[in-house]
């Protein structure tokens, strides 16, 4: 299931990118910026400030799950069994599904559609998520057309996956973003709900099989932004050569509305993201354990690399 | 549906060329253009002005916008009340002639459950090729006043909202006697796929059919074409659109931030240059509905 195909993307993969996002992941990280990719099946989110208080909604559902509340009317998540009914009478996709089945072929067409623009300066697909190695047999079929048919494929994960299964995916793709959100494996937990072993295993086999591969962390201050977790990821990334780049993501907000489009708390409500010092003390610090080696890290600032030695 | 719509094609184009006539006609002895006439082939050979057919060639351009109003209003008819038939076609009708008043929910309709042009989508786009190539074979049933063929040019400068204003209430959910859609860009606030889908949907009208050209403007966030990343953007963009035949792309780089204070202070903004549609102005010279369109034009951030 697909909740997301996103047009013109830089962040994730060389050139302009189509990025796909798969619904569902194993990880529930506390930051998530995506939400509504955690669940393998399909939801219902609600914007309000699009909702035209017509109150179709409440006579579509047959759970009498909708209530007035003071921002208009509001699913009861806990009534709710995502019939999807609202979203079909709401007026004004105020109510809208996430989450959709695609066919192998059609999604190569929506993919295909920007070809011409993958060919400016090296674009083509990511595949993101939720959790696209938790999708393998559907990730490797859609991969190996895009190869064969000459668009570059790229995939964002959190490393959690069957190596088994998905390692025939692998020949197909061209580059990979793993996640290491901490070293420690009682921390990783704590954060994201699950241990850090099987990703760590997964990042070394993934770099030996011949994918480039990009690790990323995600800087969430308070949870994982101690110098300490990221001299630990740095040593664990000196010791497998194959691997030369170590991205810092800084943490925001952006993702805090559309828990409450889903009904649910946030749990960083008011976490103001990193400063920009703290970013690049935190980078000096990575770069610090290369030193000697090829690895790098560095972190985005204005659509460009900023390294700090 | 189509058939519909070219006739009242005709009836409209025939009423438009018979006082597009008279017009030039009144020009050939009223305003004659005597410099320009100096400067084309033929009018000093046969001592004749351009409006007295004095050069070898001759075309008049019927200059539109509003492309995507129109293109979105068949999708809306072919989708909500033939497809769909969520409303019939008097229901439609008695919509527009009240402006939707008290019917927000069926404006919504319209709005959401009907695919809009500028965002890649064929059973939208096809109507926009539609439009261009018909119109344009419609002129070219006529000759203008001085003898010369009718070509089109999707070209207004910023008569959008001016024209806009004396245009009820439309199939796509715009209200009455509001801004159309600038030229062949998607109307405001529709194309929500990014400026690939943008382009991918003015390439699906074959640009070689209006002789004089088609505009689409394009205004992009400046955190995203920042760094080298963000030219890689404007380059592929850029690039790609004219590698697909797209005739003309006119890009602005300010935000919104920045263009509501130059309407706060005009004085610190003097020299901030926009590109309206075809040609550039000073932001602050606009006239204030103008300064609005240009700062509701669908702001092309990516993720």
């Amino acid at each position: 299931m697909i909740f997301n195909v996103q047009k013109c993307s830089i962040h994730d993969g060389n050139g302009l990118r189509t990025l796909v996002f798969f619904k569902g992941c194993p990880l529930k990280c506390k930051w998530c910026s995506n939400p509504e990719s955690q669940a393998y099946g399909p939801e219902v989110m609600e914007s309000q400030g699009k909702c035209i208080g017509c109150m179709a909604c409440l006579d579509a559902c047959p759970r009498s799950a909708i209530r007035i509340a003071a921002d208009g009317p509001r699913i009861d998540r806990d009534r709710c069994t995502n019939c999807l009914k609202c979203t079909d009478r709401c007026y004004a996709a105020s109510k809208y599904p996430v989450g959709a089945e695609y066919e192998t072929e059609e999604l190569y067409r929506q993919i295909d559609r920007d070809r011409d623009f993958y060919l400016i300066n090296g674009g083509g697909v990511t595949f993101s998520g939720g959790e696209p190695l938790t999708h393998t047999q559907y990730l490797t079929e859609i991969a190996r057309i895009c190869h064969e048919r000459g668009i570059d494929v790229a995939v964002e994960s959190c490393g959690v996956g069957n190596f088994s299964e998905f390692k025939h995916a692998l020949p197909y793709v061209s580059s990979m973003f793993l996640d290491i959100k901490h070293i420690d494996s009682a921390q990783h937990k704590a954060i994201t709900g699950s241990g850090n072993e099987l990703i760590l295993h997964n990042i070394k086999r993934i770099a030996q099989s011949g994918v480039e591969v990009t690790i990323r962390t995600p800087i969430i201050p308070g949870l994982n932004d101690s110098t300490e977790n990221l001299i630990g990821i740095a040593q664990f990334l000196r010791d497998i050569p194959e691997i030369r780049e170590f991205e810092l993501l800084a943490y925001h907000q952006l993702g805090a509305n559309k828990y409450h489009a889903l009904g649910r708390p946030y749990e960083l409500e008011g976490l103001q993201p990193p400063a920009d010092e703290a970013m690049r003390a935190l980078v000096k610090c990575a770069n610090d354990v290369f030193e000697g080696t090829e690895t790098v890290c560095f972190y985005t600032k204005d659509n460009t690399r900023e390294i700090i030695r | 549906m189509k058939e519909a719509y070219l006739k009242q094609q005709e009836y409209f184009l025939r009423r438009f060329i018979v006082l597009f006539n008279k017009m030039v006609s009144c020009h050939a002895y009223a305003v004659p253009t005597i410099t320009g006439s100096c400067f084309t082939h033929g009018c000093i050979e046969n001592g004749r002005v351009l409006q007295q057919k004095g050069c070898d060639k001759r075309w008049s351009a019927i200059a539109v916008t509003g492309l995507a109003n129109i293109a979105d209003s068949l999708a809306a008819i072919e989708e909500c009340v033939l497809n769909k038939k969520y409303l019939t076609m008097a229901e439609l009708l008695d919509l527009l002639e009240t402006d939707f008043e008290g019917k927000e929910n069926m404006r919504q309709l319209l709005i959401n459950r009907a695919p809009k042009y500028g965002n890649d989508i064929e059973a939208v786009d096809k109507y926009a090729h539609f439009v261009v190539k018909s119109l344009d074979d419609e002129g070219k049933k006529y000759t203008d006043g001085r003898g010369g063929e009718l070509t089109t040019v999707w070209a207004t400068q910023s008569y959008n909202v001016v024209l806009g204003r004396k245009i009820g209430a439309t199939p796509d959910g715009r209200r009455a006697f509001t801004a159309m859609a600038d030229n062949v860009s998607p109307m405001i606030g529709m194309d929500t796929n990014g400026p690939t889908a943008v382009v991918n949907s003015v390439n699906a009208v074959d640009s070689t059919i209006p002789q004089s050209g088609m505009l689409l403007n394009q205004r992009f966030d400046p955190a995203i074409v920042k760094g080298n990343k963000g030219i890689d953007i404007l380059e592929a963009v850029l690039r790609a659109h004219f590698n697909k035949k797209g005739d003309h792309l006119q890009i602005n780089v300010v935000d919104n931030e920045t263009l509501r204070a130059a309407q706060k202070e005009p004085e610190k903004y003097r020299n901030m240059l926009v590109r309206v549609a075809g040609y550039s102005a000073f932001f602050v010279d606009l006239e204030e509905n103008i300064q609005e369109n240009i700062i509701q034009r669908t702001l092309q951030t990516t993720a």
